[in-house]
């Protein structure tokens, strides 16, 4: 007898063990995903359009205003040393610290990401307009009918990771730049079949660390959460459960009742520190918080190229060093070191041809709606990713921003999910298939 | 008129008596008897509430009900951007709520309501809430609902009902 009831419980055990990991935190049983190349991804996505040139090219000055001033701005050089391998520019420097932008300091990261990863220095984008790049950036696909201040029609990778792999809403975070236009439209989309039920959850710092969150949020109570919150939610259900009857019922992100702690109490410990308010913190500490399993946000700063150039130079410096205290905060993070990917890419690029505005070192600006503004380039690095590769250049264009979605959802194991959902691009596809 | 037919007669009479008397009570009853109902909706009082309030008309109708005073407009942008600013809006609302509770000018009533007063100041209560919120009165099913979970957990305040009729979706719609 007791030799039938230890066989039986071993049964019961194994039988549990095969189909535990199966079954996603709202207890659907579920289709099993591919094996994970990592564990986590951080996203950067680019906002505002930036040249090939300046970036990528190492073109500095040459490119953009030597042709149109008698000074002799022919002057090439690297203003990213964080992300691409090449020497800095030796005259003419405006993009660093100082009155005039002329106090560089030396690179974070001794090794550049480009040489750690994996580059591809030509791809192309589907657009040249803000908030379409980015929406194309997180849904894989660029759909002529997505309006401005819309959601994405089509499902994001964020929506993609949680319905698929089953991600609990506290480890998929989007941190926007701002609460302008469509920033804090893109944590989930309107798809049928997706929705706010496997959103991410989103922060744009400025507005939620800075004084309207603040105002709104410091003071706020944090009800206890066993003693409190469940009478609230107890009697919210009874309510809504009776609304429901007549056929309204609100979706929710679904964050549980302890995430919600968990997240309510980390925003009153930003607010008591007086931290968090520019996506660099607030990013560095949702990573220490939630190591996330997919970490995305947004830069703008180099939007500033429609009328002051140098400004422009000084937002790519500074998102370079954004990026290099990214990746320092990863490796120092136990759980995620080596078993992170950083992926970056920008929205879209900006004009071959300059406009009429001329900033105060008389350079030119640039607007965002020509074919170069579709040039763009992608960037990866962290485990399974060839180390020091480069795919196409100048002339060989190879992959385009549709095709992150489908190289996050590889790397965290969702793959052919996402590939068959038929929601993507007709072309997208990852760039580990591209090399 | 012989005789014989005097039979015939009286059958007639007969049938003809008989035939009016059973058309006499097979007569609909047209009497107003009331068998105490009462006319009823088909629909409960929440069906009509079919719009989403946006964050602004939520702020303000949160606010003027804690507070019974209008919000200013100050307070109401920043309300609404912050909202904006966090991606899961019931988290947000939350905080929104206990921020609004823990003001010192937050005009709700005191929760001896709930702890010492009798039946019918508990059901005025529950009424009087229903009316505050979703401008309705209660039904029978949620005024036991209510009488039944409050006898049960006497550590529940007025705080938390009001919390939780604020956060509730009938509260989001009009």
């Amino acid at each position: 007898m007791e030799r039938r009831k230890f066989v039986k419980n071993v049964g019961l055990a194994a039988a549990g063990s095969i189909v535990v990991p199966y079954i996603l935190p709202s207890g659907r049983l579920f289709a099993k995903t591919g094996s994970r190349q990592a564990k986590h991804v951080v996203y950067v996505m680019f906002g505002g359009g930036l040249r090939n040139q300046e970036s990528v090219q190492q073109r500095y000055l040459a490119d953009s205003q030597n042709e149109f001033h008698s000074d002799n701005l022919d002057i090439e050089g690297n203003i990213m040393p964080n992300m691409f391998e090449g020497a800095a520019p030796d005259a003419k420097i405006v993009y660093g610290e100082g009155q005039k932008g002329e106090i560089i300091q030396p690179p974070l990261l001794s090794t550049p990401l480009a040489k750690q990863g994996l580059l591809f220095p030509e791809t192309r984008s589907f657009t040249s307009s803000h908030y379409a790049g980015f929406v194309s950036l997180l849904q894989g696909n660029t759909l002529a009918t997505q309006g401005l201040r819309q959601k994405p029609l089509h499902p994001t990778i964020f929506e993609y990771l949680r319905r698929h792999a089953g991600e609990p809403a506290s480890k998929v975070w989007f941190i926007g730049h701002s609460i302008n236009n469509s920033t804090p439209l893109m944590n989930h989309s309107l798809h049928a079949d997706y929705g706010i039920e496997y959103g991410a959850n989103f922060f744009a710092p400025p507005t939620t660390f800075g004084d309207a969150g603040i105002n709104t949020y410091e003071s706020s109570k944090i009800y206890h959460p066993e003693e409190e919150m469940p009478h609230i939610y107890k009697m919210k259900h009874f309510l809504d459960n009776y609304y429901q009857n007549v056929g309204r019922k609100l979706g929710e992100l679904g964050n549980t009742e302890e995430e919600k702690h968990q997240i309510k109490t980390f925003m009153k410990d930003l607010y008591k520190n007086r931290q968090g308010s520019s996506v660099l913190d607030a990013s560095i500490r949702v990573l220490r918080e939630f190591k996330p399993t997919l970490l995305a946000f947004s830069i703008f700063g180099v939007d500033t190229c429609h009328g002051d150039f140098t400004g422009y130079l000084r937002a790519l410096h500074n998102a370079d060093r954004t990026l290099a205290r990214i990746w320092q905060e990863i490796q120092s993070i136990p759980e995620m070191k080596d078993n992170t990917v950083l992926i970056v890419s920008p929205e879209h690029g900006r004009n071959l041809k300059p406009n009429p505005i001329r900033d105060q070192n008389d350079w030119y600006g640039y607007d965002h709606s020509d074919d170069n503004a579709k040039r763009v380039w992608s960037l990866m690095a962290g485990p399974g990713i060839p180390q020091g590769m480069t795919i196409g250049g100048e002339g060989d264009t190879r992959g385009t921003t549709n095709d992150c979605v489908p190289t996050i959802a590889e790397i965290l194991g969702i793959k052919n999910e996402v590939m068959g959902s038929g929601l993507l691009h007709s072309q997208s596809r990852s760039f580990l298939d591209q090399i | 008129m012989s005789m014989p037919n005097l039979p015939r007669l009286i059958n007639k009479a007969l049938l003809f008596v008989f035939t009016f008397s059973i058309l006499v009570a097979c007569k609909k009853e047209t009497s107003n008897t009331v068998y105490e109902l009462e006319d009823i909706s088909a629909l409960p009082a929440s069906a009509g509430k079919i719009k989403l309030k946006s964050e602004e008309q939520y702020v303000a109708v949160l606010y003027a009900n804690f507070f019974q005073k209008a919000i200013s407009i100050d307070r109401l942008k920043q309300t609404t951007d912050a909202i904006y600013s966090v991606g899961d809006k019931q988290l947000a609302y939350e905080m929104v709520v206990s921020n609004f509770m823990n003001d010192t000018d937050i005009n709700i009533p005191s929760d001896s309501v709930l702890t010492f007063g009798s039946e019918a100041e508990l059901e005025e209560f529950l009424n009087e809430t229903y009316k505050r919120f979703y401008v309705r009165p209660i039904s029978e099913a949620e005024k036991q609902w209510f009488k039944n979970y409050l006898t049960n957990n006497k550590d529940v305040t007025v705080e938390l009902i009001y919390a939780a009729f604020a956060l509730s979706n009938e509260y989001q719609f009009y």
